[in-house]
């Protein structure tokens, strides 16, 4: 590594990240303070950085207005769910792209990869007909069903079981594994850094997810928190209730900013790797 | 192929596709869809180059400018847009009021009136997706050889000349990437236009999925709806092959 | 620790799932067959604790009427109770009540989900319609015949800052009582760059009430043919586009960011809903007071909001038992619950003789101003087939024009041929 002295060109790195630290990260520094502010302090005093008393008032009335206990939890099954079943078919087709052999694989893998472009977001209206004619509109299979089977996941787990020896394999079968305790047992220990990878983008997209459960989800029974607060935001004919809102949006962000905060390296692993290699 | 899905027989679909790019509200929306690609993408991708390059020196405070700038990310986009629609409020918004101390320009009805809607939600993507392409441009950086600097740096050049001969150069698959993938995000945008502007004003804020959205879900006009999914399905699938295209040959280069 | 983290996800994941996983699933019909349970699917247009107070209607009638329950519920906003309405009545389990908005009521028809109600009507004798405010009946015919009841109703009023008015030298117990006098008043009140005088929202629906103020006409009774060309109608909105030129009025708003400029001090006038006063109430720091919407030829007070509508699809019974529970629930006690949570104004006019109304009224009087206008009210339009559509296409173009974008006359050309082709097909 170079010496690093307090060169010109360094002034300028230190300005522009401080620079655009700062204002990226205003935007959730007001939040915060507005969630905090009466209806009367908001609108005669707009502009002051700070609140004039700590209350959590807005947030004990946004959550009497709208059922967000339910929305959390169908967002923890939905998310959580979702990423139980993925991680078991991710594994299943990463396996059998990684180590198997089988005629027109590289076709069914380019196919597979498609996905990762066309993400059930561009094809919602197609999606939306089929989940209607299954029946399983407004339930959270509903919501999970076009994810079931992740072109990323299976991407990311498929590079990490290719960089494994063969010798692994082998080991495994002087043993007397089938594929499956082969797979339990002997390469998805190898391979935890990638599933974590993966279980963090997995979640940060569904508990982010928006417009497919908009579509899909009909009540409380099944709606997630971000649909909730859309709807919650979207009261039409109501008055510009701000501060509730930001107190609101602030419970829905939450979880994830602390796990973010909490596990910082991980979450930049995840993006990484979900990012480029993918 | 959607209109088999959907429910109508045959080929009755063609008449759908005729009628829709005959329409002036279609063209437009793919006139904004493709305004919005360009203005979000190119910006975004240069921040986050910029960030990349800068936070790529052995500085100090990295992960808190690392967490300030990539935190977005992680936001769902409909609730970060509800904070923007708040701070771009025209009489009681942050961002007049700042912008109003700097003598810049007063009281801009950010998400009401064109062409400040769309930068509106542009705003919102590059706030959103800058940190995300920094990280990714990071990354690509981390795999540049470092003696590659020090020979440039003992050769005298300056920190300007050593990233563009050798930062860029060497970042450009990872550039090539990033831009895809900020082409194919801006394509999926439809949060922050549910709930900023709902399309408007006058149509200028809609892109294809949120007409698909429209269509599908507030007509109920089966036809418009997937002859309009087709076509993003066509757009989204023409970027993914150079995308492939690029990965294939970059995993080559590399093996 | 990696191996820690992820036994630990996984576990959870696996217990949560399966404790919840079919939490949602719908239950078509009750398994008590003693017991008729009608589903009702609601929406929210007002913020509010409106879903408990609701649920405690349904309870209350529920408990009174042993052989039904009511489970009511909270389907979003009112695009989305119609969406649910229709995915339900199309997958064969429709919701044997839904309250819905006017443009939506004729997509119902349309969908041939609403169940005509004038037998019902007719079998409660010639007066029943007389407890309900002759104009919000406005909205539940379509194509003249009646298939929704009146619900939850709002009117539109004008919002205005006393203490500008004082400034300006307006007497302040006195609003703009005509177009010429809104622009007056603008004139007096206008700050350049500070305070708008006026703020009207933006949308189809605001077109067509000024239209209407205007003399004009929207559409024809059979929802096929609107006059949005019509000389009264591009009339109108030159006068609109005069305000934004003069810097009188912003070229767009909606009913939320127009509340928030109002109570900021950003506009010394407002055109806003009814259902706004108790926001408004909450965080005025200013004297402020309500008056009728300004008349053009005409004086004009709209309505919006929403209406009951019977489903088909369910048994005779059914029906008949979602019909008593709406005539319940319009009975002046319920609508008078019912419009003091929520801000809707009571859609029976028995309701304002009953004590806790007339209380409520004395602690907002602004509210009393509201429901006197409705002597002037009309329904709210377009009334059409694919009135969504319409409405959206009308709002769209109604934004090119106040932001100087297309000329009136243009823009209203080619909103009449945009109506005109979707139209076609009903013709």
């Amino acid at each position: 590594m170079i010496r690093q002295k307090m060169t010109f060109g360094l002034i300028v790195k230190y300005a522009i990240l401080i620079i655009t630290s700062l204002i990226v990260l205003f935007p959730l520094l007001w939040m915060v303070s507005v969630s905090f502010k009466t209806k009367l302090e908001l609108f005669s005093a707009p502009y002051s950085l700070l609140p004039s008393q700590i209350s959590l008032d807005n947030y004990i009335t946004a959550w009497g207005y709208a059922p967000f206990g339910s929305y959390y939890i169908n967002t923890i099954v939905i998310t959580f769910g979702l990423l139980f079943i993925q991680m078991i078919t991710v594994t299943m087709a990463a396996f059998a792209f990684a180590r198997m052999e089988f005629p027109g694989k590289n076709l069914l893998f380019m196919l597979f990869l498609t996905q990762l472009m066309i993400t059930a977001q561009s094809t919602i209206y197609p999606n939306y007909m089929t989940i209607s004619r299954l029946g399983l509109l407004n339930t959270r299979i509903g919501v999970m069903l076009p994810y079931i089977a992740s072109a990323m996941g299976t991407f990311l787990l498929r590079q990490a079981f290719m960089a494994l020896p063969t010798a692994l394999e082998d080991a495994g079968k002087i043993d007397g594994c089938n594929v499956a305790q082969m797979i339990i047992h002997v390469f998805l220990p190898q391979v935890q850094s990638a599933m974590l990878a993966f279980a963090i983008m997995s979640v940060t997209n569904h508990w982010n997810e928006f417009l497919w459960p908009l579509l899909v989800t009909e009540d409380a029974g099944s709606r997630p928190l971000t649909v909730g607060l859309a709807i919650f935001a979207q009261q039409a004919e109501g008055g510009a209730e701000w501060s509730l809102l930001m107190a609101a949006t602030l419970m829905v962000s939450l979880p994830l900013l602390l796990a973010f905060l909490i596990f910082q390296k991980m979450f930049v692993e995840a993006f990484i790797s979900s990012g480029l290699k993918g | 192929m959607f209109t088999r899905i959907s429910g109508q027989s045959s080929f009755a679909g063609l008449e759908n596709y005729i009628s829709m790019f005959r329409s002036r509200e279609f063209i437009e929306v793919l006139k904004n869809n493709l305004i919005y690609a360009v203005f979000s993408t190119i910006p975004a991708v240069i921040f986050g180059l910029i960030l990349a390059i800068a936070l790529n020196t052995r500085i100090r405070g990295r992960s808190f400018y690392r967490f300030a700038v990539f935190y977005p990310t992680i936001l769902p986009i409909a609730t970060a847009s509800m904070i923007w629609v708040f701070l771009l409020s025209q009489s009681i918004g942050l961002v007049n009021h700042i912008l109003d101390l700097l003598g810049i320009t007063s009281g801009i009805d950010w998400v009401n009136t064109s062409p400040y809607a769309m930068i509106s939600i542009i705003i919102v993507y590059i706030w959103k997706y800058s940190g995300y392409y920094m990280l990714l441009f990071l990354s690509g950086l981390q795999s540049i050889d470092k003696s590659l600097y020090e020979e440039a740096y003992l050769e005298g050049a300056s920190t300007l000349s050593r990233i563009r001969r050798i930062t860029l150069p060497l970042l450009s698959p990872t550039t090539f990437f990033v831009v895809l993938l900020a082409i194919v995000n801006s394509f999926q945008a439809v949060d922050q236009i549910y709930v900023m502007t709902k399309g408007g004003p006058h149509n200028s804020t809609n892109v294809l999925l949120y007409y698909i959205y429209e269509y599908g879900f507030v007509y109920w006009d089966t036809g418009k709806a997937s002859s309009a999914s087709t076509i993003l399905f066509l757009i989204l699938l023409i970027t993914t092959f150079f995308y492939y295209f690029g990965l294939q040959k970059s995993v080559n280069y590399e093996r | 620790m990696m191996k820690k983290v992820l036994m630990v996800m996984l576990v959870s994941m696996l217990a949560v799932t399966t404790i919840f996983a079919n939490g949602s699933s719908e239950q078509a019909g009750s398994a008590d067959s003693e017991k008729m349970t009608l589903r009702f699917f609601f929406p929210i247009g007002t913020a509010g604790d409106l879903a408990t107070i609701m649920t405690g209607l349904c309870d209350e009638y529920s408990a009174q009427n042993p052989e039904v329950e009511i489970e009511a519920i909270y389907a979003g906003d009112y695009v989305q109770t119609f969406q649910r309405t229709l995915t339900s009545s199309r997958a064969g389990n429709p919701p044997d009540v839904a309250v819905l908005t006017n443009a939506d009521v004729w997509t119902a028809v349309d969908e041939g989900i609403a169940l005509p109600l004038q037998s019902f009507i007719d079998a409660e004798g010639p007066d029943f319609l007389d407890r309900f405010f002759p104009a919000m009946l406005d909205d539940c015919k379509v194509a003249g015949e009646y298939v929704a009841i009146p619900f939850q109703k709002s009117t539109h009023v004008l919002y205005y800052n006393k203490d500008m008015f004082r400034a300006a030298g307006l007497d302040p117990e006195k609003g703009p009582e005509t177009w010429d006098e809104l622009v007056e008043y603008c004139k007096l009140l206008t700050v350049p760059g500070e305070v708008y005088g006026v703020e009207i929202p933006i949308d189809f629906y605001y077109l067509a009430v000024f239209i209407l103020q205007n003399g004009g006409t929207i559409n024809n009774l059979e929802g096929t043919e609107t006059y949005l060309d019509s000389p009264e109608a591009i009339e109108t909105v030159r006068f609109l586009r005069s305000l934004v030129e003069a810097g009188y009025a912003p070229a767009k708003r909606l009913y939320g960011d127009s509340s928030s400029d109002f109570v900021a001090g950003k506009a010394a006038m407002m055109y806003n809903s009814s259902g706004s006063l108790a926001f408004v109430r909450d965080s005025c720091a200013f004297d402020w007071g309500v008056c009728y919407l300004p008349a053009g030829k005409e004086r004009v007070a709209p309505t919006g909001g929403g209406q009951f509508v019977i489903c088909q699809g369910t048994s005779p019974e059914r029906q008949q038992a979602a019909w008593e529970f709406i005539k319940w629930m319009t009975e002046p006690e319920q609508a008078a619950e019912w419009s003091i949570g929520s801000g809707f104004i009571a859609v029976n006019p028995g309701a304002f003789d009953l004590p806790v109304m007339i209380e409520y009224n004395e602690s907002l009087p602004q509210a009393v101003v509201a429901r006197n206008q409705l002597e002037y009210a009309m329904g709210e339009y377009p009334k059409t087939h694919d009135a969504r559509q319409i409405a959206q296409t009308m709002s769209t173009a109604f934004e090119s024009i106040m932001a100087g974008i297309v000329d009136p006359e243009t823009a209203m050309r080619e909103l009449q041929a945009d109506c005109d082709s979707i139209l076609s097909k009903y013709r």
